[in-house]
């Protein structure tokens, strides 16, 4: 059975080439989805809890106390020591006192406090009157200030000093007695906090509380939150509720911040000159979950739809395969084979595809793995392969059930044989008469049409999330890391699916066409030009990226309306342009079988394309191994470079 | 073995949008293997329904047909294949030879999913042998010409030795003089391995070679007559 199967590839040589080069899709793409990229759900989140774990979960703050950044989410590094009190100890002891609160931890802001740093020790020796030039430099980051200032110093005896020397003002100079050391003076911001809390929180237990409404802000942790997920995400919401229900008091849940730098303008101030632009890092409120949250969806759908695509294709693969060998499936029933065998057949022919597939999976990652490019865990490294298997075997489910619909009487059939006569538009030109046709292949047209409209889908919810994400995605540092990351992932699975899309199309629209051979050589003896030909199949593919379009978008709007419950009426006009896409994309692939259809003679019969001849063989068999090489060079290469 | 088939009854209508056809009605007939039955009749008289029906090709819609008293269409499917494939051999007018596959290998097909006694390449090439292509193993039907390729469909329906051939015009897309040829190869087949022979022909004069011909009109037998051979 294996060699009937081969020998009905090999002689089948255009057909065959199609369907290696689908493998070769497949098995890249999932290569590189699967065994490849380490950017899935988990990574993802274990990246977001290290590297931007903060030690509270809610802030809690008096009213008023939102600054006008705060509209966008956007937090001054140091807001906490803005705030001077505002919160009393009862609203305090309230918060403390309430379900799920770990640690409530308040800071009271007492003010600034001056105090001396000692430079260094004066050791002078001989009696006289001293002079102490002192010039300060602050460098405040954009340009340093400098001050200086003279003071006079007398040494010697105690007495003589005190009788004479009882500190005299002249102008702006100071006479006075020695002092031991050099020192300048600093200041600094007291801040009161309960001892007991703060070493829970982090650990820092002496200082003191002061006044009536002391506290500032109260930091609070809340049980149960470990990590960096929407259960986590909802629990706090729900407790930061309480204390505003409770208390009054304000509260923000700074879980999932990031820290985002932000640049600030300050302007000319009475004799102080511009000093410009300056970028400080801020804390943006939400951002890491708005990224999480989104990244999973993304990456999630991606692998999801980068599969269900594939299997798509080798759906219609195989049902053109069965529709294009009808005739020859109701002669084998015919001539007594069982209806089992056929579905048998099927199945063999698309595992020999899917162990071809797995295998060239296993050879790509292992040949990154040996030049010592990329880790692979060992698990992944079968599912790269068990993936591609299982997509062709799925793919063999439907053409093995309806293999066995074929009845032998078929072999007696000749002509044009439709149960159903209905035709949508009355055929008067060309257009309706490649819209009839279209619909006359529903079923068909159908499976060319899903395998555009997931993409499409896709392409459209993804530039959705990024001008959704545009604030997030690219202005804080952790947009930036995960842009980064997801990114090149999220750009190889789009371009995997389209290229199946634009496969799964051609293969459909060449099956047409060798189904319509003998009208397409009548249409050209009555007297049709290439040009006609060419536009008829051409409108064809048009209209299956024109459904899979309007299709695709709904499914787009479905989902957002299923992730944000909200319309995209700013951004519509936009994400309706994506339609473009798979229009683009049902032409490109009936370019192939279009100029198959140009070069049908007008006197061709069924004599069809199949050659056993040496010498075709031969090339073909060079042709394909230098393909495969390329392809898996070209592959290997690419693979290098991105993960290099 | 079926040594006889026995049509009861038979009709065969198709339902499309609605609208009824009678493609078969009333078929009452007795074929013997061993005798080379000729079916004639205008286009759409329904001799190729009838071919279709007696060859387990396709269930009717009305009556039954015996095959030695066994009603073969009401068992499984696989046991209707396995039934074709040790009963029966068909020829198409359009020949339906794979195209991708050589004459060989085409005549191989019905044995590519059986277990037979006898070497299953050896019996190819001495079926091929016997329709005069033994030159021809391993040409693609698109190297053969139509009646080499018809030929090579003969071979094929007698590959697995059965005791019935059902052809359907054989002749109808061939050239009188090859037409004729093959019209003598089954009448060889017929008297060499006594299989029974039913044979479907618009030419009146070939139907006038046969054992028994049977000349049907609008989905009925008009006439059922011995031939000129008798």
């Amino acid at each position: 059975m294996i060699r009937f199967i081969w020998r009905n590839w090999w002689r089948n040589k255009e057909r065959f080439i199609l369907l290696v080069v689908g493998a070769l899709v497949i098995s890249s793409g999932l290569t590189y989805l699967i065994g490849l990229s380490e950017t899935n759900k988990g990574t993802i989140v274990d990246e977001l809890q290290q590297r931007w774990s903060a030690s509270y979960d809610i802030v809690v703050r008096p009213q008023g106390s939102r600054t006008i950044t705060e509209e966008v989410n956007l937090l001054e590094p140091n807001y906490l020591s803005g705030l001077s009190g505002g919160i009393s100890i009862e609203q305090y002891e309230k918060i403390k006192a309430m379900s799920d609160i770990e640690v409530a931890a308040p800071i009271a802001m007492i003010g600034y406090a001056d105090y001396p740093v000692k430079l260094t020790e004066f050791e002078l020796e001989k009696e006289g009157i001293y002079r102490v030039h002192q010039e300060v430099i602050n460098g405040n980051g954009i340009k340093e200030l400098s001050s200086s200032s003279n003071n006079y110093y007398a040494f010697g005896d105690w007495d003589i000093l005190q009788e004479n020397l009882s500190i005299e003002v002249r102008s702006n100079n100071y006479l006075g007695h020695k002092l031991d050391y050099l020192f300048v003076m600093r200041s600094m911001l007291l801040a009161g906090i309960d001892p007991e809390q703060e070493a829970k929180l982090v650990g820092l237990d002496k200082s003191i509380i002061i006044g009536d409404e002391p506290i500032s802000a109260i930091r609070i942790k809340v049980a149960g939150v470990s990590d960096l997920t929407e259960e986590s995400q909802q629990l706090l919401e729900q407790v930061a509720q309480n204390i505003e229900n409770e208390t009054g008091l304000l509260t923000d849940i700074t879980l999932g911040s990031s820290p985002q730098p932000t640049l600030t303008h300050v302007p000319a101030v009475t004799n102080q000159e511009e000093l410009g632009w300056f970028q400080q890092p801020w804390v943006k409120i939400g951002s890491s979950m708005t990224i999480f949250k989104e990244a999973k969806i993304g990456l999630l759908g991606l692998i999801v739809s980068v599969i269900a695509v594939a299997i798509v294709y080798v759906w219609a693969s195989g049902l053109v395969s069965l529709l294009a060998r009808r005739k020859e499936f109701a002669l084998l029933l015919a001539v007594g084979w069982r209806p089992n065998q056929l579905s048998r057949l099927l199945f063999l022919e698309s595992s020999i595809l899917g162990v071809f597939v797995a295998i060239i999976s296993w050879m790509m990652l292992g040949f990154v793995y040996v030049s010592g490019e990329a880790t692979l865990s060992p698990i992944r490294f079968l599912l790269t392969g068990l993936f591609g298997f299982m997509v062709y075997l799925l793919g063999a489910v439907i053409p093995a059930l309806l293999v066995r619909t074929i009845s032998p009487y078929e072999t007696m059939r000749t002509g044009e044989i439709s149960n159903t006569s209905k035709r949508l538009l009355k055929t008067r030109g060309l257009s309706s008469m490649a819209f009839n046709h279209f619909i006359g292949k529903w079923k068909r047209s159908l499976l060319s049409i899903i395998a555009i409209s997931l993409p499409t889908s896709l392409l459209g919810l993804f530039l959705y999330i990024t001008i959704r994400l545009k604030g997030v995605m690219y202005t804080t540092w952790l947009g930036q890391y995960v842009a980064l990351e997801v990114g090149p992932v999220h750009y190889a699975a789009m371009i995997v699916t389209l290229l199946i899309a634009i496969l799964t199309t051609a293969e459909i629209m060449w099956q047409n066409i060798a189904e319509r051979q003998q009208e397409i050589a009548l249409l050209k003896a009555v007297g049709w030009k290439n040009r006609n030909v060419r536009f008829l199949i051409l409108t064809e593919g048009m209209f299956s990226g024109l459904f899979a379009a309007i299709i695709g978008l709904t499914l787009t709007f479905g989902m957002m309306w299923g992730l944000y419950r909200q319309f995209p009426t700013e951004e519509l006009l936009f994400i309706l342009s994506t339609g473009i896409v798979p229009i683009l994309i049902g032409l490109v692939g009936t370019i192939i079988p279009a100029e198959r259809a140009v070069r049908i003679s007008p006197n061709q019969g069924m004599g069809g394309n199949f050659s056993n001849r040496k010498a075709v063989e031969r090339r073909m068999k060079w042709v394909l191994i230098t393909a495969l090489l390329l392809l898996a060079g070209g592959f290997i290469y690419t693979v290098i470079q991105v993960v290099a | 073995m079926a040594i006889e088939i026995i049509c009861t009854e038979l009709g065969k209508s198709y339902i499309g949008d609605g609208v009824t056809t009678n493609a078969l009605q009333n078929i009452n007939l007795t074929f013997s293997k061993g005798e080379f039955t000729a079916i004639i009749g205008p286009s759409g008289s329904g001799k190729s329904t009838l071919l279709s029906l007696i060859g387990t090709l396709d269930k009717p819609t009305t009556g039954k047909i015996q095959y030695d008293g066994e009603e073969i269409m009401n068992k499984s499917k696989n046991k209707i294949a396995d039934f074709r494939f040790e009963e029966v051999g068909f020829i198409f007018q359009q020949f339906h030879l794979l195209p991708t596959l050589t004459a060989l290998e085409n005549v191989l097909t019905p044995l590519f999913a059986q277990k037979v006694a006898y070497k299953k390449h050896r019996r190819g090439e001495e079926v091929l042998e016997q329709v005069g292509l033994a030159d021809k193993m391993n040409s693609l039907p698109s190297q053969l010409s139509g009646g080499q390729q018809q030929r090579v469909a003969i071979a094929r329906a007698i590959v697995h030795k059965p005791n019935w051939l059902f052809a359907d015009e054989p002749t109808g897309n061939l050239d009188t003089e090859t037409g004729e040829r093959i019209f003598e190869l089954l009448r060889q087949l017929n008297k060499d391995k006594e299989c029974g022979v039913i044979f479907v022909t618009h030419n009146p004069k070939l139907a006038a070679k046969a054992d028994r011909m049977i000349t049907m009109k609008d989905g009925g037998v008009i006439s059922d007559q011995p031939g000129e051979s008798k």
